[in-house]
């Protein structure tokens, strides 16, 4: 079983954030099909506690007593082989939130996300060449399926679950095997669209994200790995202006395991937590996902 | 702060609690011309709170009461997640303006 499959459900841009309001705001190949699989589709299940932020001049503070939030994910996914080299998958986000404060007692609210449609082509498979990486590009275009923070209901926004933008993201992914272990980098650039927001225009930077990853064959339907993310944002603009210091910055890492169950089953999970550390006007999380696919040769 | 035509001084704080605070917030706002120092009442205002880096306002729309004496009460100000939150002021009406305090909470 390919380590390299680790990469695909945790090292691709955060598709919940901690804060509902950007729920769905990224997705790149959330589900990678092996050399030899034609289709797949799974289910992915996450929850994550909020226990701080990044203030807008990158100082770290914990988040006062009496409020608490926890965030929950479950995408639905499927990947279909296209041509020899390229995939094509759909991922469909469900979310919900928790959240508290000491003012407005707890709340509780969800729905869906912003759904996402992803494509990777391997122009080369890791160690197809004796001497170079392989390469893939990747795509995604994330609708504003969800429903924006403006539209929810709850005073909280624990019901809110989407941007209320679209989202096109394009990618290179590179990755080499040394023996068992696995090397994996990835940039992604993101842009999102313009939206009113009770007669405000706004507009966020466009993303950038990278990653880093190493994985561990332990045997033959084992594997293990270590991912951080690194996400970047600048200066959001509003009508028309730069906003100062409203640039966004989080560092994400993550430990996953994936067992193969069977030839059609794997089982992948682990843990991701945001250190308090290279942050700027981000909400910080600790949190696990489980998830389960079924492949089809 | 100065209103965006610099016709109006505006003063504001938080009544509800100490400070700002992730949830509900109640806030006063006190008015004033600048020419004359004097309290301006009869002004319609409205409010949006508005995140501009993450580009999203709140789920609630505040509603503003006149209070006489130049004073306005905004209840219902919901600010749901850390961070800094424009409280996007606009005065309509024969003279219409714009002011943007801001406020950062945890």
């Amino acid at each position: 079983m390919s380590a390299a499959l680790l990469f695909a459900t945790f090292g691709h841009s955060e598709q919940a954030r901690a804060q509902a309001c950007c729920a769905g705001a990224s997705a790149i190949t959330p589900a990678r099909l092996e050399l030899h699989e034609r289709f797949l589709f799974g289910v992915e299940l996450r929850a994550a506690s909020m226990f701080g932020s990044f203030d807008s001049d990158a100082e770290f503070r914990e988040s006062p007593p009496g409020a608490a939030q926890w965030d929950f994910e479950q995408n639905v996914f499927g990947s279909l082989r296209l041509f020899r080299r390229g995939q094509l998958g759909v991922l469909v986000p469900v979310l919900e939130s928790w959240r508290r404060t000491d003012t407005t007692g707890s709340e509780f609210g969800g729905g869906l996300g912003d759904v996402n449609v992803n494509a990777r082509y391997d122009f080369i498979y890791g160690n197809e060449l004796r001497y170079a990486p392989g390469v893939a590009l990747l795509f995604g275009v994330t609708a504003p399926t969800g429903r924006a923070p403006e539209a929810a209901e709850e005073p909280l926004g624990s019901d809110a679950t989407g941007l209320g933008a679209w989202q096109l993201s394009a990618g290179l992914a590179l990755e080499r095997a040394f023996g068992d272990f696995l090397l994996s980098a990835a940039g992604i650039f993101s842009q999102r669209t313009a939206r009113d927001v009770r007669g405000i225009e706004s507009e966020l930077s466009p993303e950038l994200s990278g990653l880093l990853g190493v994985a561990y064959t332990v045997r033959d339907d084992v594997s293990v790995a270590a991912v951080g993310t690194y996400t970047y944002e600048g200066n959001a603009m509003v009508e028309d202006e730069e906003v100062p210091n409203t640039a966004r910055r989080k560092l994400r890492v993550a430990a996953v395991a994936s067992v193969s169950i069977q030839d059609e089953w794997r089982l992948q999970g682990g843990f991701f937590g945001d250190p308090p550390a290279l942050g700027q006007n981000e909400v910080l999380s600790l949190g696990g996902s489980l998830t389960i696919i079924r492949s089809f040769l | 702060m100065l209103s965006e035509s610099g016709a109006l001084s505006i003063a504001w704080k938080c009544v509800s609690q100490d400070a700002p605070a992730r949830g509900l917030n109640r806030f006063e706002l006190s008015i004033a011309s600048t020419e004359s120092e004097a309290p301006v009442d009869g002004l319609a205002l409205s409010m949006v709170p508005f995140m501009p880096a993450m580009g999203h306002g709140s789920s609630t729309v505040p509603e503003i009461t006149a209070l006489g004496g130049g004073k306005y009460e905004a209840d219902d100000v919901v600010l749901s997640m850390p961070g800094v939150w424009e409280l996007r002021i606009a005065i309509t009406g024969e003279e219409p303006d714009y002011a943007v305090p801001r406020v950062e909470i945890d």
